[in-house]
């Protein structure tokens, strides 16, 4: 049940990426009032301290704000979630090139790699 | 606090304190049986040995056993609330009781105010006891034609002259032994229970055998302290002085060690625990 | 508000051999969940027990809230030893009015709560119950108190995985910003995401205090990852 997260890089990075994922995924919707630090907290089974900085992270990129006293808020910008989206999708594929690039590749083979796993997936 | 303490002391061990009352009361009732029987009025009768041997033989075995089981309910609760103690203070039940917001001497004292009181109502329920079957005996004993208001008065009267004329014959003065013997009496169950529970919380002190040592140390303390008050004694004069010190001395000398191993446990548990 | 911990130059020397603490200074905020790490022998357990006046100290002081360890302290400091401390024949319900009587920022409702959540019988008898449950039955009742302090010596060590995720959840949710949990343990891995800071403890002294984020990002691995760096044989 507790969120699975990577032993080696800074907990409340992943914390804010995953957040963000779920935005994006809809799963809290945009003007939708997120659960409580601790309630955030206990389900991925994390020090809320660390889940609060998450939160303040995401409050300074604007995605989520404090709204009233008892809790944050997703936003209700569209274009910021897309932009977001955008962004995160941008690092995937960053980082896909850059593991391509240590195995030896030029971004135009491994975009050549990827047209043919996507064509032979068509068969 | 103390109070609190008190409550939960009492919470823990009086079980096993009307356990020993409880018992103490089945065998004194049974040996009050045993003296019903006219085995005991036929000797009273006729002053001699008529009832037959193995007869005798059986109730002299009964009061053996009788005295016997009041020794063992004494030592039992003495035993028992030695070994309570332990381990509420000194095995992993310490974790607890040392962790709680109360001071050393509330702990200390809590307990050997509960302890003592079980010790005191046991040694009440053996004098009970006896008074009880020593009057059946008495009462079984009786010639014909005495009743036993009769007896009874005749019984008290003669003792009170008696001592009065011992006290008289020896100088001492008898009221005052009295009253010192009841207080004695009173205070020496916490004295012993001090005792003991300073001698353990010294075993503790060791690495391994912990209880075992405890009681050494305390058997060591009992014949130390007895040696010591015997000195004491061998200093009195005249032999009034002697009876009235010689019960006042073993007290005196009791107390001192019961205070010092009161202290002694105090700054163990302040400045020597090591738990696990 | 001060700090909630101030500990300056202890030390706890059995004898010239065995110096079990050896002049350690730290101070430690409130509402933090700091793990306290180190081999066996490493001084982390004398540590607590001097914290929770279950040990003098040779040298040195230890201030909580501002006051040295005693009573004062005592009642605002709860602590889970790596122990059974509760006697066996006691029902739950009658520990319960124990801590009431003793505590005064012990809270029945929460224990209740907690035990009814589990499915565990307040009427029960400690020795009827099996370890684990034991384990559970006195993490709450010290998860139950309102303390400044929270010790907690080797909590999941022992305990199955859905225990543990129990345990770790129960810990995060009594989670209170004037508080600080302490957390002693070997097990740093399946602990280390509910940690803010940790202490490193070797030979009786302090070795490195610092946050978990930090060591992830300096050093790009783990905290159990790290320590095993930091303390390999």
């Amino acid at each position: 049940m507790a969120w699975e997260l990577d032993a080696d890089k800074p907990i409340y990075a992943q914390l804010t990426e995953r957040l963000q994922t779920r935005i994006i995924l809809g799963q809290y919707r945009p003007g939708e009032k997120l659960p409580s630090v601790r309630e955030l907290a206990a389900a991925a089974a994390v020090n809320p301290n660390t889940m609060q900085k998450a939160l303040a992270e995401l409050e300074r990129k604007g995605i989520i704000s404090t709204q009233s006293t008892n809790g944050k808020t997703v936003t209700q910008d569209l274009a910021l979630i897309q932009d977001m989206k955008r962004k995160l999708a941008r690092g995937h594929a960053d980082a896909f090139f850059a593991g391509m690039g240590e195995l030896g590749y030029t971004r135009a083979e491994a975009l050549e790699l990827l047209q043919e796993i996507e064509g032979a997936g068509r068969e | 606090m103390l109070g609190k303490l008190m409550k939960y002391e009492m919470k823990s061990t009086y079980k096993m304190g009307c356990l020993v009352l409880c018992a103490m009361a089945v065998i004194t009732f049974l040996g009050w049986l045993a003296f019903q029987n006219s085995v005991w009025s036929e000797i009273g009768r006729t002053g001699g040995r008529s009832a037959v041997d193995w007869a005798d033989f059986f109730y002299l075995f009964v009061m053996m056993l009788y005295a016997m089981l009041l020794v063992v309910a004494n030592f039992g609760i003495l035993i028992y609330l030695g070994v309570h103690f332990y381990r509420s203070m000194y095995t992993d039940q310490g974790y607890l009781t040392h962790t709680l917001p109360v001071s050393k001497h509330q702990i200390l004292v809590s307990k050997m105010l509960v302890s003592g009181l079980w010790m005191l109502f046991v040694m009440i329920a053996i004098y009970l006891s006896l008074s009880v079957l020593g009057l059946s005996l008495v009462f079984s004993l009786l010639p014909d034609g005495y009743t036993l208001s009769q007896a009874w008065a005749e019984f008290t009267g003669g003792l009170w002259q008696l001592v009065i004329e011992f006290g008289e014959w020896f100088e001492f003065d008898v009221s005052g032994w009295l009253i010192s013997t009841l207080l004695i009496s009173l205070v020496t169950p916490f004295v012993t229970i001090t005792t003991l529970f300073g001698a353990i919380s010294i075993g503790q002190l060791a690495s391994r055998y912990r209880l075992f040592l405890g009681v050494v140390c305390y058997i060591g303390i009992l014949v130390v302290s007895s040696l010591v008050s015997s000195l004491f004694r061998s200093f009195a004069t005249s032999l009034g002085t002697y009876m009235s010190s010689s019960l006042n001395i073993q007290f005196a000398v009791n107390l001192l060690v019961a205070a010092a191993l009161y202290i002694t446990s105090y700054f163990i548990i302040s400045r020597k625990l090591n738990m696990g | 508000m001060s700090e909630l911990i101030e500990i300056r130059g202890l030390t706890k020397a059995y004898d010239r051999q065995h110096v079990a603490v050896n002049n350690i200074s730290l101070t430690l905020p409130r509402g933090k969940i700091i793990g306290l790490l180190g081999p066996n022998g490493s001084g982390k357990t004398t540590l607590i027990k001097m914290l929770n006046g279950l040990l003098t100290p040779t040298q040195g002081t230890i201030l909580i809230n501002g006051r040295p360890v005693g009573i004062e302290t005592k009642a605002h400091v709860a602590y889970l030893p790596d122990r059974t401390y509760l006697a066996g024949n006691q029902k739950i319900v009658n520990i319960l009015e124990y801590f009431c009587d003793f505590y005064a920022d012990f809270s029945r409702e929460r224990a209740i709560g907690m035990l009814q959540g589990l499915g565990i019988d307040p009427a029960a008898k400690m020795n009827t119950l099996s370890k684990g449950t034991k384990e559970k039955v006195q993490l709450i009742l010290v998860m139950s108190r309102n303390a400044d302090l929270y010790v907690l010596d080797e909590p999941i060590a022992g305990v199955d995985p859905a225990a543990r995720d129990y345990i770790l959840r129960t810990i995060v949710n009594n989670y209170d910003p004037s508080a600080t949990v302490l957390i002693s343990t070997h097990l740093i891995g399946d602990v280390e995401q509910v940690l803010d800071e940790v202490i490193f403890m070797r030979y009786g002294h302090l070795v490195l205090y610092t946050s978990v984020d930090n060591i992830r990002e300096q050093h790009g691995k783990s905290v159990d990852a790290y320590f095993r760096e930091v303390f390999a044989c």
